[in-house]
Protein backbone atom coordinates (compact mmCIF):
# COMPACT_ATOMS: atom_id res chain seq x y z
CA UNK A 1 0.00 0.00 0.00
CA UNK A 2 2.72 2.22 1.20
CA UNK A 3 6.17 2.48 -0.57
CA UNK A 4 8.92 4.33 0.64
CA UNK A 5 11.43 4.94 -2.76
CA UNK A 6 14.71 5.72 -1.91
CA UNK A 7 13.83 8.97 0.07
CA UNK A 8 16.40 11.59 1.89
CA UNK A 9 15.27 14.66 3.53
CA UNK A 10 17.46 17.45 5.44
CA UNK A 11 16.27 19.97 7.31
CA UNK A 12 17.16 23.02 6.40
CA UNK A 13 19.17 23.99 9.53
CA UNK A 14 20.94 21.14 9.27
CA UNK A 15 24.09 19.29 7.69
CA UNK A 16 22.79 16.20 8.60
CA UNK A 17 20.12 14.06 7.02
CA UNK A 18 17.36 12.45 8.78
CA UNK A 19 16.79 10.26 5.93
CA UNK A 20 19.56 9.10 3.53
CA UNK A 21 18.17 7.05 0.27
CA UNK A 22 15.36 5.72 3.16
CA UNK A 23 13.23 2.77 1.53
CA UNK A 24 10.27 1.03 3.47
CA UNK A 25 7.12 -0.58 2.66
CA UNK A 26 3.47 -1.20 4.06
CA UNK A 27 1.31 -3.47 3.39
CA UNK A 28 -2.68 -2.64 4.05
CA UNK A 29 -3.71 -3.22 7.53
CA UNK A 30 -0.77 -3.69 8.91
CA UNK A 31 -0.15 -2.22 11.89
CA UNK A 32 3.18 -0.23 12.80
CA UNK A 33 4.60 1.08 15.39
CA UNK A 34 7.60 3.69 14.87
CA UNK A 35 9.92 4.37 17.50
CA UNK A 36 13.37 5.98 18.46
CA UNK A 37 15.03 8.50 20.35
CA UNK A 38 14.34 11.95 20.21
CA UNK A 39 15.49 13.81 17.11
CA UNK A 40 15.69 10.30 14.98
CA UNK A 41 12.76 11.68 12.31
CA UNK A 42 10.04 9.80 14.11
CA UNK A 43 7.72 12.91 13.05
CA UNK A 44 9.58 13.99 10.19
CA UNK A 45 8.31 10.33 8.74
CA UNK A 46 4.95 10.30 9.70
CA UNK A 47 4.51 13.89 8.45
CA UNK A 48 6.00 12.70 4.78
CA UNK A 49 3.59 10.19 4.74
CA UNK A 50 0.39 12.74 5.81
CA UNK A 51 1.84 14.93 2.99
CA UNK A 52 2.60 17.64 4.96
CA UNK A 53 6.33 17.39 4.21
CA UNK A 54 7.95 16.34 0.85
CA UNK A 55 11.13 14.38 0.79
CA UNK A 56 14.13 16.48 -1.26
CA UNK A 57 14.43 13.36 -3.21
CA UNK A 58 13.04 10.06 -4.24
CA UNK A 59 9.12 10.00 -3.28
CA UNK A 60 6.53 8.73 -1.01
CA UNK A 61 3.69 6.60 -2.92
CA UNK A 62 0.39 5.45 -1.45
CA UNK A 63 -1.73 3.33 -3.53
CA UNK A 64 0.80 4.20 -6.57
CA UNK A 65 0.32 7.88 -6.14
CA UNK A 66 3.27 10.69 -4.80
CA UNK A 67 2.07 12.10 -1.73
CA UNK A 68 2.84 15.86 -2.38
CA UNK A 69 -0.07 16.86 -0.23
CA UNK A 70 -2.24 15.59 2.52
CA UNK A 71 -4.14 12.49 0.82
CA UNK A 72 -8.64 12.63 1.25
CA UNK A 73 -8.25 8.79 2.59
CA UNK A 74 -5.60 9.39 5.20
CA UNK A 75 -6.60 10.14 8.75
CA UNK A 76 -3.99 11.95 10.76
CA UNK A 77 -3.79 12.30 14.69
CA UNK A 78 -1.39 14.36 16.89
CA UNK A 79 -0.42 14.57 20.08
CA UNK A 80 -2.30 17.84 21.04
CA UNK A 81 -5.31 16.68 19.12
CA UNK A 82 -5.86 19.59 16.43
CA UNK A 83 -9.31 20.54 17.60
CA UNK A 84 -11.10 23.54 17.42
CA UNK A 85 -11.23 25.74 20.28
CA UNK A 86 -13.92 27.68 19.00
CA UNK A 87 -16.52 24.41 18.27
CA UNK A 88 -18.41 22.13 19.73
CA UNK A 89 -17.67 18.54 19.71
CA UNK A 90 -20.07 17.74 17.27
CA UNK A 91 -19.26 20.94 14.84
CA UNK A 92 -15.60 19.25 15.46
CA UNK A 93 -16.68 15.63 14.61
CA UNK A 94 -18.40 17.65 11.25
CA UNK A 95 -15.45 19.84 10.73
CA UNK A 96 -13.93 16.74 7.78
CA UNK A 97 -17.26 16.63 5.95
CA UNK A 98 -17.45 20.75 5.93
CA UNK A 99 -14.15 20.54 4.44
CA UNK A 100 -15.43 18.19 1.80
CA UNK A 101 -18.55 19.62 0.93
CA UNK A 102 -16.64 23.11 0.48
CA UNK A 103 -14.59 21.71 -2.12
CA UNK A 104 -16.19 19.07 -3.54
CA UNK A 105 -15.16 15.06 -4.95
CA UNK A 106 -12.45 16.63 -6.41
CA UNK A 107 -9.98 14.37 -5.58
CA UNK A 108 -7.55 16.51 -3.95
CA UNK A 109 -9.47 17.62 -0.79
CA UNK A 110 -12.39 14.78 -1.09
CA UNK A 111 -12.36 11.73 -2.90
CA UNK A 112 -13.28 11.42 -6.10
CA UNK A 113 -15.88 8.70 -5.13
CA UNK A 114 -16.81 10.36 -1.87
CA UNK A 115 -20.46 9.72 -0.94
CA UNK A 116 -22.34 12.48 0.46
CA UNK A 117 -23.48 11.35 4.31
CA UNK A 118 -23.93 12.44 7.22
CA UNK A 119 -23.68 9.74 9.51
CA UNK A 120 -21.27 10.91 11.61
CA UNK A 121 -23.92 10.46 14.59
CA UNK A 122 -22.51 7.10 14.13
CA UNK A 123 -18.73 7.68 15.72
CA UNK A 124 -20.13 10.27 18.28
CA UNK A 125 -22.31 7.55 19.72
CA UNK A 126 -20.35 4.94 18.78
CA UNK A 127 -17.12 6.49 20.75
CA UNK A 128 -19.19 7.65 23.72
CA UNK A 129 -19.08 11.25 22.80
CA UNK A 130 -22.67 11.98 22.47
CA UNK A 131 -23.35 13.15 26.03
CA UNK A 132 -20.52 16.09 25.23
CA UNK A 133 -22.20 17.10 21.61
CA UNK A 134 -22.52 20.36 22.54
CA UNK A 135 -19.58 21.11 24.52
CA UNK A 136 -16.33 22.78 23.92
CA UNK A 137 -12.79 20.91 23.82
CA UNK A 138 -11.89 23.37 26.70
CA UNK A 139 -14.41 21.43 28.75
CA UNK A 140 -13.03 17.85 28.01
CA UNK A 141 -10.39 16.06 29.33
CA UNK A 142 -7.43 14.83 27.71
CA UNK A 143 -8.82 11.14 26.27
CA UNK A 144 -12.04 12.73 26.06
CA UNK A 145 -10.31 15.25 23.60
CA UNK A 146 -8.54 12.26 21.80
CA UNK A 147 -11.66 10.61 20.81
CA UNK A 148 -13.24 13.29 19.50
CA UNK A 149 -9.91 13.60 17.21
CA UNK A 150 -10.42 10.48 16.61
CA UNK A 151 -14.14 10.26 15.76
CA UNK A 152 -13.06 13.23 13.42
CA UNK A 153 -10.88 11.62 11.63
CA UNK A 154 -13.32 7.99 11.78
CA UNK A 155 -15.95 10.32 10.20
CA UNK A 156 -14.04 10.59 6.56
CA UNK A 157 -13.62 6.40 6.72
CA UNK A 158 -10.23 6.65 6.15
CA UNK A 159 -7.94 3.89 4.99
CA UNK A 160 -4.78 5.22 6.67
CA UNK A 161 -4.50 6.01 10.27
CA UNK A 162 -1.19 8.28 10.75
CA UNK A 163 -0.78 8.90 14.67
CA UNK A 164 1.60 11.08 16.37
CA UNK A 165 2.40 9.80 20.17
CA UNK A 166 -1.36 10.24 20.19
CA UNK A 167 -1.67 8.90 23.78
CA UNK A 168 1.47 10.45 25.36
CA UNK A 169 -0.10 13.06 27.47
CA UNK A 170 -3.27 10.75 28.52
CA UNK A 171 -3.67 9.09 32.46
CA UNK A 172 -3.22 5.65 32.00
CA UNK A 173 -6.59 4.13 31.64
CA UNK A 174 -7.77 6.34 28.98
CA UNK A 175 -4.44 5.75 27.19
CA UNK A 176 -5.11 1.91 27.16
CA UNK A 177 -8.48 2.34 26.26
CA UNK A 178 -7.59 4.38 23.23
CA UNK A 179 -4.91 1.99 22.76
CA UNK A 180 -7.62 -0.97 22.45
CA UNK A 181 -9.74 0.71 20.33
CA UNK A 182 -6.73 1.29 18.04
CA UNK A 183 -6.32 -2.16 17.83
CA UNK A 184 -9.91 -2.54 17.00
CA UNK A 185 -10.27 -0.41 13.93
CA UNK A 186 -7.31 -2.62 12.42
CA UNK A 187 -8.75 -5.85 12.77
CA UNK A 188 -12.64 -4.84 12.34
CA UNK A 189 -12.54 -2.06 9.74
CA UNK A 190 -8.92 -2.83 8.48
CA UNK A 191 -7.24 0.17 8.70
CA UNK A 192 -3.65 0.28 8.35
CA UNK A 193 -1.92 2.13 11.37
CA UNK A 194 1.33 3.82 11.37
CA UNK A 195 2.07 4.66 14.68
CA UNK A 196 4.43 6.79 16.11
CA UNK A 197 5.60 6.75 19.68
CA UNK A 198 8.81 7.29 22.24
CA UNK A 199 6.57 4.08 24.14
CA UNK A 200 8.09 0.63 23.97
CA UNK A 201 4.96 -0.55 25.62
CA UNK A 202 3.00 1.29 23.32
CA UNK A 203 4.86 0.29 20.06
CA UNK A 204 5.38 -3.27 21.43
CA UNK A 205 1.36 -3.40 22.37
CA UNK A 206 -0.07 -1.94 19.07
CA UNK A 207 2.91 -2.41 16.63
CA UNK A 208 2.47 -5.67 14.80
CA UNK A 209 5.88 -4.56 13.48
CA UNK A 210 8.08 -2.23 14.48
CA UNK A 211 9.91 0.63 12.94
CA UNK A 212 13.01 0.99 14.69
CA UNK A 213 14.30 4.62 13.96
CA UNK A 214 18.00 5.90 14.94
CA UNK A 215 20.15 8.76 15.58
CA UNK A 216 20.65 10.33 12.12
CA UNK A 217 21.35 9.80 9.20
CA UNK A 218 18.79 6.89 9.02
CA UNK A 219 19.53 4.98 5.49
CA UNK A 220 18.03 1.37 6.08
CA UNK A 221 15.09 0.49 7.81
CA UNK A 222 15.27 -1.83 10.63
CA UNK A 223 12.23 -3.46 11.94
CA UNK A 224 11.04 -6.52 14.31
CA UNK A 225 8.34 -8.78 13.79
CA UNK A 226 5.65 -8.91 16.57
CA UNK A 227 2.86 -11.01 15.72
CA UNK A 228 1.15 -11.28 18.94
CA UNK A 229 0.20 -7.52 19.31
CA UNK A 230 -3.18 -6.42 18.49
CA UNK A 231 -4.46 -8.85 21.09
CA UNK A 232 -6.07 -7.09 24.36
CA UNK A 233 -4.68 -9.41 26.39
CA UNK A 234 -1.13 -9.11 25.29
CA UNK A 235 -0.20 -6.72 27.78
CA UNK A 236 2.19 -8.19 31.08
CA UNK A 237 2.25 -11.74 29.45
CA UNK A 238 6.15 -12.67 29.28
CA UNK A 239 6.33 -12.44 25.75
CA UNK A 240 5.06 -8.93 25.97
CA UNK A 241 7.79 -8.21 28.19
CA UNK A 242 10.28 -9.93 26.87
CA UNK A 243 10.17 -8.05 23.43
CA UNK A 244 10.05 -4.58 25.57
CA UNK A 245 13.25 -5.70 26.99
CA UNK A 246 15.12 -6.26 23.98
CA UNK A 247 13.57 -2.74 22.28
CA UNK A 248 15.07 -1.32 25.47
CA UNK A 249 17.98 -2.71 24.89
CA UNK A 250 18.15 -1.95 21.59
CA UNK A 251 17.16 1.45 21.59
CA UNK A 252 19.80 2.13 24.46
CA UNK A 253 22.32 0.68 22.81
CA UNK A 254 21.41 3.22 19.66
CA UNK B 1 -26.56 40.56 41.73
CA UNK B 2 -24.39 42.54 38.97
CA UNK B 3 -27.12 44.71 38.22
CA UNK B 4 -27.68 45.14 41.90
CA UNK B 5 -24.16 46.47 42.29
CA UNK B 6 -24.76 48.93 39.36
CA UNK B 7 -27.74 50.69 40.58
CA UNK B 8 -25.90 51.20 43.53
CA UNK B 9 -22.72 52.56 41.97
CA UNK B 10 -25.07 54.78 39.61
CA UNK B 11 -26.88 56.04 42.78
CA UNK B 12 -23.63 56.69 44.51
CA UNK B 13 -22.33 58.49 42.15
CA UNK B 14 -25.52 60.42 41.70
CA UNK B 15 -25.32 61.38 45.81
CA UNK B 16 -22.02 62.27 45.66
CA UNK B 17 -22.83 64.61 42.39
CA UNK B 18 -25.85 66.50 43.94
CA UNK B 19 -23.65 66.79 47.51
CA UNK B 20 -21.22 68.48 45.65
CA UNK B 21 -23.39 70.69 43.27
CA UNK B 22 -25.10 71.66 46.71
CA UNK B 23 -21.86 72.60 48.21
CA UNK B 24 -20.53 74.15 44.83
CA UNK B 25 -23.76 76.10 44.55
CA UNK B 26 -23.46 77.90 41.28
CA UNK B 27 -24.70 77.23 37.45
CA UNK B 28 -21.49 75.67 36.47
CA UNK B 29 -22.52 72.28 38.26
CA UNK B 30 -25.92 71.84 38.29
CA UNK B 31 -27.23 68.61 40.28
CA UNK B 32 -28.12 65.13 38.36
CA UNK B 33 -31.87 65.90 38.85
CA UNK B 34 -31.52 69.55 36.84
CA UNK B 35 -28.95 67.85 34.18
CA UNK B 36 -31.50 64.48 33.13
CA UNK B 37 -34.44 66.66 33.30
CA UNK B 38 -32.49 68.40 30.84
CA UNK B 39 -31.37 65.69 29.20
CA UNK B 40 -34.83 63.85 28.28
CA UNK B 41 -36.25 67.46 27.17
CA UNK B 42 -33.40 68.07 24.78
CA UNK B 43 -33.26 64.25 23.42
CA UNK B 44 -37.55 64.72 22.92
CA UNK B 45 -38.03 68.15 22.36
CA UNK B 46 -34.24 69.62 21.15
CA UNK B 47 -31.72 68.48 18.66
CA UNK B 48 -29.62 66.39 21.17
CA UNK B 49 -30.85 63.10 19.37
CA UNK B 50 -29.68 64.15 16.15
CA UNK B 51 -26.04 65.01 17.59
CA UNK B 52 -26.09 61.82 18.82
CA UNK B 53 -26.96 59.60 15.97
CA UNK B 54 -24.30 61.08 13.95
CA UNK B 55 -22.00 60.76 16.59
CA UNK B 56 -22.60 57.26 16.79
CA UNK B 57 -22.66 56.73 12.74
CA UNK B 58 -19.46 58.32 12.82
CA UNK B 59 -17.99 55.76 15.49
CA UNK B 60 -19.97 52.60 13.82
CA UNK B 61 -18.10 54.10 10.27
CA UNK B 62 -15.01 54.20 11.54
CA UNK B 63 -15.47 50.77 12.51
CA UNK B 64 -16.53 48.92 10.53
CA UNK B 65 -14.18 50.71 8.02
CA UNK B 66 -11.53 49.90 10.60
CA UNK B 67 -12.40 46.04 10.54
CA UNK B 68 -12.93 45.47 7.10
CA UNK B 69 -9.33 46.68 6.23
CA UNK B 70 -7.19 46.29 9.16
CA UNK B 71 -8.74 41.92 9.91
CA UNK B 72 -7.59 41.09 6.42
CA UNK B 73 -4.44 42.72 6.39
CA UNK B 74 -3.60 41.32 10.23
CA UNK B 75 -4.28 37.99 8.93
CA UNK B 76 -2.16 37.91 6.14
CA UNK B 77 0.58 39.52 8.27
CA UNK B 78 0.38 37.26 10.95
CA UNK B 79 0.44 34.32 8.41
CA UNK B 80 3.74 35.54 6.70
CA UNK B 81 6.66 35.77 8.74
CA UNK B 82 8.44 37.52 5.33
CA UNK B 83 5.68 40.49 5.24
CA UNK B 84 5.52 41.07 8.92
CA UNK B 85 9.36 41.31 9.06
CA UNK B 86 8.71 43.84 6.36
CA UNK B 87 5.90 45.70 8.28
CA UNK B 88 6.69 45.24 11.49
CA UNK B 89 9.13 48.34 11.97
CA UNK B 90 6.35 50.79 9.80
CA UNK B 91 3.99 49.67 12.91
CA UNK B 92 6.36 49.97 15.64
CA UNK B 93 6.84 53.63 14.68
CA UNK B 94 3.17 54.28 13.96
CA UNK B 95 1.45 52.29 16.68
CA UNK B 96 2.30 54.12 19.99
CA UNK B 97 1.67 57.52 18.10
CA UNK B 98 -1.20 59.08 20.07
CA UNK B 99 -3.51 59.37 17.29
CA UNK B 100 -4.90 62.62 18.39
CA UNK B 101 -2.43 64.36 16.91
CA UNK B 102 -3.19 63.31 13.30
CA UNK B 103 -6.87 65.36 13.90
CA UNK B 104 -5.51 68.67 11.93
CA UNK B 105 -3.94 66.86 9.20
CA UNK B 106 -6.66 64.82 8.54
CA UNK B 107 -9.09 67.76 8.85
CA UNK B 108 -6.47 69.54 6.25
CA UNK B 109 -6.68 66.47 3.89
CA UNK B 110 -10.30 65.33 4.53
CA UNK B 111 -12.17 68.50 4.93
CA UNK B 112 -14.17 69.46 8.29
CA UNK B 113 -17.11 67.33 6.78
CA UNK B 114 -18.05 63.67 8.36
CA UNK B 115 -15.24 61.61 5.96
CA UNK B 116 -12.96 63.36 8.40
CA UNK B 117 -14.15 62.53 11.37
CA UNK B 118 -14.84 58.57 10.36
CA UNK B 119 -11.35 58.21 9.11
CA UNK B 120 -10.18 59.79 12.86
CA UNK B 121 -11.99 56.81 14.23
CA UNK B 122 -10.36 54.31 11.88
CA UNK B 123 -6.97 55.40 12.65
CA UNK B 124 -7.23 54.83 16.06
CA UNK B 125 -8.91 51.29 15.97
CA UNK B 126 -7.17 50.35 12.15
CA UNK B 127 -3.72 49.64 14.18
CA UNK B 128 -5.15 48.45 17.34
CA UNK B 129 -6.82 45.56 14.99
CA UNK B 130 -4.17 45.30 13.29
CA UNK B 131 -1.64 44.04 15.84
CA UNK B 132 -4.24 42.12 17.81
CA UNK B 133 -5.43 40.26 14.80
CA UNK B 134 -1.87 39.66 13.44
CA UNK B 135 -0.40 38.41 16.71
CA UNK B 136 -3.29 36.12 17.05
CA UNK B 137 -3.07 34.55 13.34
CA UNK B 138 0.34 34.20 13.99
CA UNK B 139 0.30 32.38 17.45
CA UNK B 140 -1.95 29.90 16.16
CA UNK B 141 -0.84 26.69 16.54
CA UNK B 142 1.16 24.80 13.69
CA UNK B 143 -0.45 21.66 14.73
CA UNK B 144 -3.93 22.74 14.27
CA UNK B 145 -3.20 24.12 11.33
CA UNK B 146 -1.30 20.36 10.28
CA UNK B 147 -4.62 18.56 11.59
CA UNK B 148 -7.18 20.63 9.33
CA UNK B 149 -4.66 20.12 6.39
CA UNK B 150 -5.01 16.44 6.78
CA UNK B 151 -8.83 16.64 6.96
CA UNK B 152 -8.13 18.19 3.53
CA UNK B 153 -8.46 21.88 3.91
CA UNK B 154 -6.58 23.96 1.44
CA UNK B 155 -6.16 27.79 2.07
CA UNK B 156 -9.90 28.76 1.35
CA UNK B 157 -10.92 26.09 4.24
CA UNK B 158 -8.29 27.31 6.67
CA UNK B 159 -9.25 30.79 6.01
CA UNK B 160 -12.89 29.99 6.70
CA UNK B 161 -12.38 27.50 9.42
CA UNK B 162 -9.00 28.72 11.43
CA UNK B 163 -8.03 31.56 11.02
CA UNK B 164 -11.44 33.66 10.35
CA UNK B 165 -12.89 32.02 13.88
CA UNK B 166 -9.36 32.42 15.61
CA UNK B 167 -9.30 36.46 14.67
CA UNK B 168 -12.94 37.05 15.87
CA UNK B 169 -11.35 37.29 19.44
CA UNK B 170 -9.10 39.56 18.83
CA UNK B 171 -11.37 42.13 16.15
CA UNK B 172 -13.79 42.35 19.46
CA UNK B 173 -10.49 42.58 22.14
CA UNK B 174 -8.96 45.30 19.95
CA UNK B 175 -12.64 47.08 19.38
CA UNK B 176 -13.12 47.27 23.25
CA UNK B 177 -9.95 48.48 24.08
CA UNK B 178 -9.92 51.19 22.14
CA UNK B 179 -13.50 53.02 21.41
CA UNK B 180 -13.19 54.60 24.48
CA UNK B 181 -10.62 56.32 22.98
CA UNK B 182 -12.15 56.63 19.70
CA UNK B 183 -14.93 58.66 21.37
CA UNK B 184 -12.50 60.87 22.97
CA UNK B 185 -10.80 61.67 19.91
CA UNK B 186 -14.33 62.05 18.25
CA UNK B 187 -15.04 64.80 20.79
CA UNK B 188 -12.05 66.95 19.96
CA UNK B 189 -12.69 66.33 16.26
CA UNK B 190 -16.31 67.67 16.72
CA UNK B 191 -14.83 70.81 18.10
CA UNK B 192 -13.64 72.21 15.21
CA UNK B 193 -15.82 73.88 12.75
CA UNK B 194 -19.02 70.89 12.96
CA UNK B 195 -22.66 71.98 13.36
CA UNK B 196 -23.22 68.43 14.14
CA UNK B 197 -22.29 65.53 16.89
CA UNK B 198 -22.12 65.25 20.31
CA UNK B 199 -18.85 67.06 20.57
CA UNK B 200 -20.20 70.48 18.72
CA UNK B 201 -23.30 70.09 21.25
CA UNK B 202 -21.69 70.03 24.47
CA UNK B 203 -19.14 72.57 23.76
CA UNK B 204 -22.10 74.55 21.74
CA UNK B 205 -24.12 74.31 24.72
CA UNK B 206 -21.47 75.21 27.48
CA UNK B 207 -19.55 78.23 25.59
CA UNK B 208 -21.95 79.87 23.76
CA UNK B 209 -25.42 78.86 25.44
CA UNK B 210 -24.36 78.77 28.69
CA UNK B 211 -26.99 76.20 28.95
CA UNK B 212 -25.03 74.47 31.64
CA UNK B 213 -27.73 71.61 32.38
CA UNK B 214 -28.41 70.64 28.58
CA UNK B 215 -23.81 70.66 28.44
CA UNK B 216 -24.24 68.14 31.46
CA UNK B 217 -26.93 66.26 29.37
CA UNK B 218 -24.66 66.12 26.41
CA UNK B 219 -21.87 64.76 28.55
CA UNK B 220 -23.35 61.87 29.80
CA UNK B 221 -25.10 61.13 26.21
CA UNK B 222 -21.23 61.12 25.38
CA UNK B 223 -20.61 58.79 27.91
CA UNK B 224 -23.35 56.56 27.01
CA UNK B 225 -22.03 56.26 23.60
CA UNK B 226 -19.42 55.27 24.78
CA UNK B 227 -20.27 53.18 27.68
CA UNK B 228 -23.08 51.76 24.91
CA UNK B 229 -20.21 50.75 22.31
CA UNK B 230 -18.12 48.60 25.07
CA UNK B 231 -20.89 46.81 26.10
CA UNK B 232 -22.57 46.46 23.17
CA UNK B 233 -18.90 44.34 21.97
CA UNK B 234 -19.20 42.31 24.95
CA UNK B 235 -22.30 41.34 24.02
CA UNK B 236 -21.74 40.32 20.88
CA UNK B 237 -18.21 38.80 21.94
CA UNK B 238 -20.55 36.04 24.55
CA UNK B 239 -23.05 35.69 21.57
CA UNK B 240 -20.31 34.62 19.07
CA UNK B 241 -17.60 33.64 21.01
CA UNK B 242 -19.16 31.34 23.20
CA UNK B 243 -16.09 29.16 23.90
CA UNK B 244 -14.24 32.24 26.01
CA UNK B 245 -16.90 31.74 28.39
CA UNK B 246 -17.43 28.22 29.35
CA UNK B 247 -15.91 26.39 32.27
Amino acid sequence: MIHIDNISFTYTDSNIPVFNQYNWDIQRSEAWAVIGPSGCGKTTLLYMLAGLLTPNSGTVLIDQDPILRPRPKSGLILQDYGLLPWATVRENCELGLKIRSLYGADGIHAPRDQRLFNSNETWLEQLGLEEFADKFPGQLSGGQRQRVAIARTLNLEPDLLLMDEPFSSLDVSSRENLQDLSVSLVDEFGITLVLVTHSIEEAVFLGRKILVLKKPPNEKAIFIDNSEAGNLQYRNTPPFLKLCQILRSQLGTI
Amino acid sequence: MERRRLLITILAVMGIWELAALVVHRSILPGPITVITALFSELFRGKLGIHFLVSLWRVIAGMGLAIITASPIGLLLGQSKRLNQLVTPLIYILYPIPKVVFVPIIMLFFGIGDLAKVIIIFIILFFQILVLVRDQAANIRQELINSVRSLGAGRRALFRFVYFPATLPAILTALRQSVGTAVAVLYIAELFATQKGLGYYIYFQGSTLFNYPAMYGGVIAMSILGLGMYFGIDWIERRICKWLFVT
